[in-house]
């Protein structure tokens, strides 16, 4: 192994291992956030890495078959690959992202997801079926506007590279996508709020209403797994956001703030807005994201 | 009460030496707890869970299934009925886990002492932890039995969940002696006695 690609995997490790203590820690910001609007105190800081080793430390272990035990571990396979194929700064830091280009990390992504659903199949649960049937029935609502993003994205790019796509955001503000392309980083912008599963578009997992939806069955070290991964999962999504169209960033700081930043974005709407029922959510996505989106295509080709 | 076996340390409690100062810590501080409302004092919660006590800062939550909880509150009087579904629900949790018996109901029936369809003594059908006392207890009482049943933990004193295994048949003589059978209740088959 040559020294060029020992060093690229050590970033990896570290940049696997980063996303975990991040993901972790940007969602018990997130939790002290939600506690001071609701006038609350709110869990200290280090309560998510207190509930994952919890999780690890029980001695449990249930599982109903082969698929359930294997559906976390292949969840995490499908992020790890996802989160190695962004880029997340210039050198060593693009890590493996010129080996796929936006496709790939699209096909990867619902990888997981599916992976889940399969699982959550095996345990036959009935909250935990209508959880996935509600979350996959999202995943098609909000991956309609997304794809129409990314396809004028691409168009107007004429590269379907992500690094590219971060070359040609260079110098200020106004050249990022987001503001360059308005229509483009509006519709991106709705189709994240599905993407990040809070409040409005909560339905999947929706507390109270279908007990805990596809976790309801996994308990213990299943869903430190699960949680270990959603972490992950979350700096891969706010990453690739921040690389298509708030201009990438030059260093891991810039980075780690602009995720910080576009995870406030979701987390606040949903402090504002309650759950929508599930048709409500589809229309949602597939009427004014959709439009707008149909909009910033036809700007992006003609 | 007196043929109730003692617990007894076993191996399978103490064998993870190295790692018990960090397991034990994050134990006592990340209780999710099953707030099962089988009496009158879940109404305590919603003040203890909400902004006047917020019992977030203390790392306890709410948890939807028993499958992810690790705490079972059983709030005030417990009819015979309900016991079926807090026996089910505390089998369905995963070790370590914790009772907390809430109000003088599960103590000694409290004000349904007479009562012909509720439980007088709730640890003779499942092992109890930590009990808090009052008709009803307020938030700061339940707050108190929380930072009590920390401290247990902490001292590998909370050991319910072994004294429920190694006391099975105890329990479930008890059991059987207010349950006719869970038949008809879709249940498994070692439910159907």
């Amino acid at each position: 192994m040559s020294t060029d690609s020992m060093y690229r995997l050590l970033v990896t490790i570290a940049v696997i291992l980063g996303s975990i203590i991040y993901g972790f820690f940007i969602n018990s910001l997130a939790r002290r956030i939600t506690a001071r609007v609701q006038n609350r105190m709110g869990p200290p800081l280090k309560q998510p890495f207190i509930d994952v080793i919890k999780l690890y430390s029980k001695r449990t272990f249930v599982t109903h078959g082969i698929m359930q035990t294997l559906g976390p571990i292949l969840m995490l396979t499908g992020i790890i690959s996802t989160l190695i194929l962004i880029p997340y700064g210039k050198g060593y830091l693009t890590l493996y992202s010129s080996n796929g280009d936006l496709i790939t990390i699209l096909y990867i992504m619902t990888f997981g997801q599916l992976a889940m659903a399969l699982a959550v199949g095996q345990a036959g649960n009935p909250y935990g079926t209508i959880g996935v049937a509600r979350g996959l029935t999202r995943m098609f609502g909000y991956e309609l506007p997304l794809i129409l993003a990314l396809i004028s994205l691409i168009a107007l790019n004429h590269s379907a590279d992500v690094n590219v796509i971060i070359a040609n955001q260079h110098g200020g503000i106004a050249n990022w996508n987001a503001f360059r392309h308005p229509f483009v980083g509006i519709t991106a912008l709705l189709a994240m709020l599905g993407m990040m599963s809070y409040q409005p578009f909560d339905n999947a997992s929706a507390p109270a209403e279908v007990a805990s939806g596809p976790i309801t069955e996994f308990g213990g070290k299943f869903m430190a797994i699960m949680m270990t991964t959603n972490a992950m999962f979350v700096v891969a999504k706010l990453a690739l956001l921040v690389d298509l169209f708030f201009g990438g960033a030059s260093n891991i700081f810039i980075l780690a703030l602009k995720i910080f930043l576009l995870y406030l974005y979701p987390l606040f709407v949903g402090l504002v807005f309650p759950r929508f029922a599930m048709e409500d959510t589809f229309l949602f996505f597939w009427k004014w994201p959709t439009l707008i989106g149909f909009i910033g295509l036809a700007i992006a080709i003609f | 009460m007196d043929d109730l076996k003692r617990p007894t340390l076993d191996s399978d409690f103490t064998c993870d030496m190295a790692f018990n100062k960090i397991t034990k810590w994050a134990q006592k501080n990340s209780l999710w707890l099953l707030a099962y409302g089988t009496g009158c004092g879940a109404i305590e919660l919603s003040p203890t869970m909400t902004s006047r006590y917020d019992w977030s800062r203390l790392g306890i939550r709410g948890s939807a299934t028993p499958r992810q909880a690790d705490l079972l509150l059983i709030t005030g009087y417990l009819s015979t009925k309900t016991l079926k579904r807090v026996i089910r629900s505390y089998e369905q949790m995963q070790d370590p886990k914790y009772v907390i018996g809430f109000g003088s109901c599960t103590i000694n029936g409290g004000m349904y002492y007479d009562s012909y369809n509720t439980i007088k003594q709730l640890d003779l059908y499942i092992p109890v932890d930590v009990y808090i006392n009052g008709c009803m207890p307020r938030p700061e009482a339940v707050l108190s039995g929380l930072a009590y049943l920390k401290d247990k933990i902490g001292d590998k004193k909370a050991d319910g969940w072994i004294k429920y295994k190694q006391n099975f048949e105890w329990y479930r003589e008890n059991q059987k002696k207010i349950l006719k059978s869970f038949n008809g209740d879709n249940m498994p088959d070692k439910y159907n006695w």
